[in-house]
């Protein structure tokens, strides 16, 4: 009875905070310095075009961060590890380049055509949802060579056979850089929005203790098929814009399980289940590709390996997720 | 029965035991220690690699080449371990940890070897005698004989050490429980040290044997490899050494009879619908028990 | 409400876990479940919130049956639980371990504040910052129940709350049970002490190798000579 007591006073000083929205552990701040950053760095990136010959390695920029937080919605979020995460890129790729080359479908088209198709994939994929741990892994990168191996045998005139397909509509390349920056910073946007409602929260506990989440009634069903949908929807709409980019698109390159490990990895080195993380890893090691391709051709590939297994053993959580380990007074400004 | 047909199926075998091999040197890391080798593909073919080295560039038989390859990657991989087992082991997430750690390890074997053979496919030349055996008007390849040969006496030995000796049986447990076996007093951190070096050696004699089974490889079939390795794993039901054996002829004849009777390419397709098929009506695999619905 | 449980049957493999289990838990009570280790207490919780299916049998959650539902839905109805081994979501704060539950309408800012005044009744309140999985094992049983709290549900489940706790935390959760009950919560605690059983419940059902060896009022399940004999030497 005497708790009766005691919580009489929280009845009262409720009304009181009740317009101040908690944002958990983190500084009210944080986010809106976090907003800004994103706004200047769109700045910078529609400027681009204005000051620099060649965009490629800013598309590619942008292309790798939409991918790395896409990917973070799914792994890093829910911690289930999609290896099969090409597949929708492959799908938006080749949805747009069937749309725009065998049905002249303008850029928009395409676009729309590319979004509806990863949509769909994710709803025909999501039994596997069931699985967990490396099953769910193993069957999702099976499921994306088996898709691969369909199209391949699939009439040339309907998917371009074993030899892909060139696009020779014309799709300005700007403006497929503008739309590349605005789909990266959406997911990033995406992710901030989830991370700062209690959504977030529900994820990182599904990931967590699934049992224990449910059992206080957060719905990990639901909760899990939206950020499949959203995080397999973002990656087709890279591929279209990639596939429509470069022009030219074959199966293997379409479907390569590298565009899944170096999403995984890039999102991972930053952070995985953190916001900041996937972009932070995404703009280092882009950076870092560069830099090393063009300065040491012959050993790039060792060196890029030596700074993962590096990063691994020494920031297991990544940059951002080990920062906010090793000082707690970070975890207000960082997520 | 076509001999077409006798053929494939006797491809299907020699493969399915390779793969099984694949596998089970796989399982025993993952299962015991949630280690995803993602270098597991590169440590095989680092062993065919040597199998070139041996026959092609030095003359000897493609025998001489198993030991060789075996202590070379018992011993890379013994250095690599002591270097970042413990470390990856603390992980919050091992599996990821592990996965992100030997994906970076893949890339620097893979440029090592690039490095060391350039890019152009390499294929062992060897002299067996005789070249190929007749049996019942089929002709069979005396390297595939010998391949199969050397995997059925290594897949018993090791079937033996993990049924039969105190370290196969930790191993096997720590597949269950690993704060058991600490409390028990078994020394996991130098089990788990010897179980990976014995993986790797072992991966490291698939390699030559694969090297006599498949024409040619690059320095980038790895991925492949490991692929291959971590569906048949699943297929059979992971941390299961029967499982892996299963699951490895499950996939090479499904490839091999698809890639008979319909095509190449339908032939790739076939073993990951059949994982895609077996895991849906049985998601723990084959023969595996451990935890796997959400 | 009430729960009502009649006739529920579970097996694993050739372990029957429960067999033929009826009972009953009304609000404003404490219903005690005993039984020695493996006697089917934790099973009979998993099967009440929905991580176990019951072989045979009906779970009735004030007249509506629930048997087989998913476990949020479960949640959602009215059913809290606590488990054995305390199990928080180490990556969340412990601030955030009480946000996380699903607000259902509740303006945010009251959800705030019902959360830190309840990390303030479990003593967690310095803590708050922290994340839950540098948490000790009894101080993460005391944020179980505090998300109990949050949760506020009609009928709670606690599976040995009070296992390997210091005795001044046990009054905190003692004083806890006091005042759910006096709110016409509906109890259910699986305890180990049947001192605490004796001075707490209404009834207690005795459960031994899945069965109801014995149920009843305190004082008859003290005296039953079943009873006496599967607890012999043990607590008497
Ligand atoms: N998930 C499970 N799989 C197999 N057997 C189980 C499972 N859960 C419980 N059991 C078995 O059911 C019996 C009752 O277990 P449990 O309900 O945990 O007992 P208690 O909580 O009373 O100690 C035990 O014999 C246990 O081994
Ligand atoms: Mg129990």
């Amino acid at each position: 009875m005497s708790m009766v007591m005691q919580s009489a006073p929280s009845a009262e000083t409720a009304p009181s905070v009740r317009q101040r929205a908690p944002l958990f552990r983190l500084h009210r701040a944080s986010v809106w310095i976090w907003c800004l950053t994103l706004a200047g760095i769109s700045l910078i990136a529609v400027s681009i075009p204005a000051v620099s010959a060649g965009v490629s390695f800013w598309f590619y920029l942008f292309q790798w961060i939409a991918l790395a937080s896409a990917l973070n919605l799914m792994a890093g979020m829910t911690g289930y590890v999609p290896f099969g995460f090409a597949a929708f890129f492959g799908i938006g790729a080749y949805a747009a380049a069937v749309l725009s080359q065998f049905h002249h479908a303008p850029t928009w088209a395409a676009l729309v055509g590319a979004t509806a198709a990863g949509a769909l994939l994710a709803v025909l994929f999501a039994p596997t949802l069931r699985l967990r741990g490396v099953f769910f892994s193993v069957v999702s990168l099976s499921l994306a060579i088996v898709l691969r191996s369909v199209i391949v045998l699939l009439p040339e005139d309907v998917a371009g056979g074993s030899s892909g397909i060139t696009i020779t509509g014309r799709h300005d390349p700007i403006r497929l850089y503008y739309l590349m920056v605005a789909v990266s910073m959406g997911a990033v946007a995406i992710a901030t929005a989830i991370s700062v409602t209690p959504h977030g929260l529900r994820l990182k506990a599904i990931g967590d203790d699934l049992d224990a989440a449910q059992i206080i009634g957060v719905n990990a069903k639901g909760l899990r098929l939206a950020m499949w949908m959203l995080s397999g929807t973002i990656a087709a709409v890279c591929g279209a814009l990639e596939g429509l980019y470069s022009s030219a698109i074959d199966p293997a390159a379409a479907f390569n399980i590298l565009i899944s490990t170096k999403a995984i990895i890039y999102a991972a080195l930053g952070g995985l289940g953190t916001v900041m993380g996937p972009v932070v890893g995404a703009v280092l090691m882009t950076i870092t590709d560069e830099l090393i391709w063009t300065r040491f051709p012959i050993a790039n590939l060792f060196i890029l390996g030596l700074i993962v297994s590096a990063t691994v053993l020494f920031f297991p959580r990544g940059i951002v997720g080990s920062l906010l380990q090793r000082h707690p007074r970070f975890r207000r400004w960082f997520f | 029965m076509t001999s077409l047909m006798t053929g494939a199926i006797v491809n299907a075998i020699a493969l399915g035991i390779l793969y099984g091999l694949l596998g089970l040197s796989l399982t025993i890391v993952y299962g015991a220690m949630r280690i995803a080798n993602l270098a597991h593909g590169e440590m095989v073919l680092a062993g065919s690699y040597v199998a070139y080295v041996v026959t092609t560039q030095l003359g000897y038989s493609p025998l001489a080449a198993i030991p060789v390859a075996f202590i070379l990657l018992f011993l890379l991989a013994f250095a690599l371990f002591a270097v970042a087992g413990r470390r990856l082991q603390a992980a919050r997430d091992p599996e990821m940890a592990s996965f992100l750690f030997f994906y970076g390890v893949s890339l620097m074997v893979a440029s090592g070897l690039l490095f060391l053979f350039d890019a152009d496919a390499r294929s062992v030349i060897f002299q067996f005698q005789p070249l190929s055996y007749r049996v019942l008007g089929l002709v069979i390849p005396k390297a595939r004989v010998v391949a199969v040969g050397v995997a059925m006496v290594l897949v018993p030995a090791l079937f033996l050490f993990l049924y039969r000796t105190t370290s196969g049986k930790a191993l096997r447990a720590a597949v269950m429980n690993r704060d058991a076996l600490r409390i028990v007093g078994v020394d996991v951190e130098r089990l788990s040290l010897v179980a990976f070096s014995v993986s790797a050696g072992i991966a490291g004699v698939t390699g030559v044997l694969l090297a006599l089974v498949f024409p040619a490889f690059t320095p980038f079939s790895g991925l492949d490899y490991t692929i291959t390795g971590f569906v048949v794993i699943v297929l059979g039901g992971l941390g299961s050494p029967l499982g892996a054996l299963l699951g490895g002829m499950i996939f090479a004849f499904s490839e091999q009879l698809t890639t008979l009777w319909i095509g190449q390419s339908a032939g790739v397709l076939a073993g990951f619908l059949i994982l895609v098929l077996v895991v849906a009506i049985r998601p723990a695999g084959l023969i595996g028990q451990a935890e796997w619905k959400s | 409400m009430s729960l009502q449980i009649s006739n529920l049957s579970k097996s694993y493999g050739r372990v029957r876990a429960l067999s033929d289990v009826s009972l009953s838990v009304h609000p404003g009570e404490v219903l005690g479940i005993m039984g020695v280790n493996g006697a089917g207490k934790s099973t009979l919780l998993n099967c009440i919130c929905g991580f176990a299916t019951p072989d045979a049998g009906a779970i009735e959650l004030g007249g509506r049956g629930i048997c087989g539902q998913r476990p949020d839905h479960v949640s959602r109805a009215g059913v809290g639980r606590t488990f054995q081994v305390p199990r928080s979501f180490r990556s969340l704060t412990v601030l955030e371990n009480l946000l996380v539950v699903p607000a259902r309408g509740e303006p945010s800012g009251i959800r705030l504040d019902r959360a830190h005044h309840a990390l303030e009744k479990v003593k967690l309140a310095t803590l708050a910052n922290n994340y839950a999985g540098e948490l000790s094992g009894g101080q993460q049983k005391l944020l179980e129940l505090a998300r109990i709290l949050i949760l506020a549900p009609r009928v709670v489940l606690f599976d040995e709350p009070l296992a390997g706790m210091h005795s001044d935390l046990c009054r905190v959760f003692l004083d806890e049970v006091a005042e759910m009950l006096s709110r016409s919560v509906a109890v259910m605690l699986v305890c180990h002490d049947p001192g605490i059983l004796y001075r707490l419940a209404r009834d207690i059902v005795v459960l031994h190798e899945g069965r109801v060896l014995s149920s009843g009022s305190p004082a008859a399940v003290r005296c039953d000579p079943a009873v006496i004999e599967a607890y012999l030497g043990v607590q008497h």
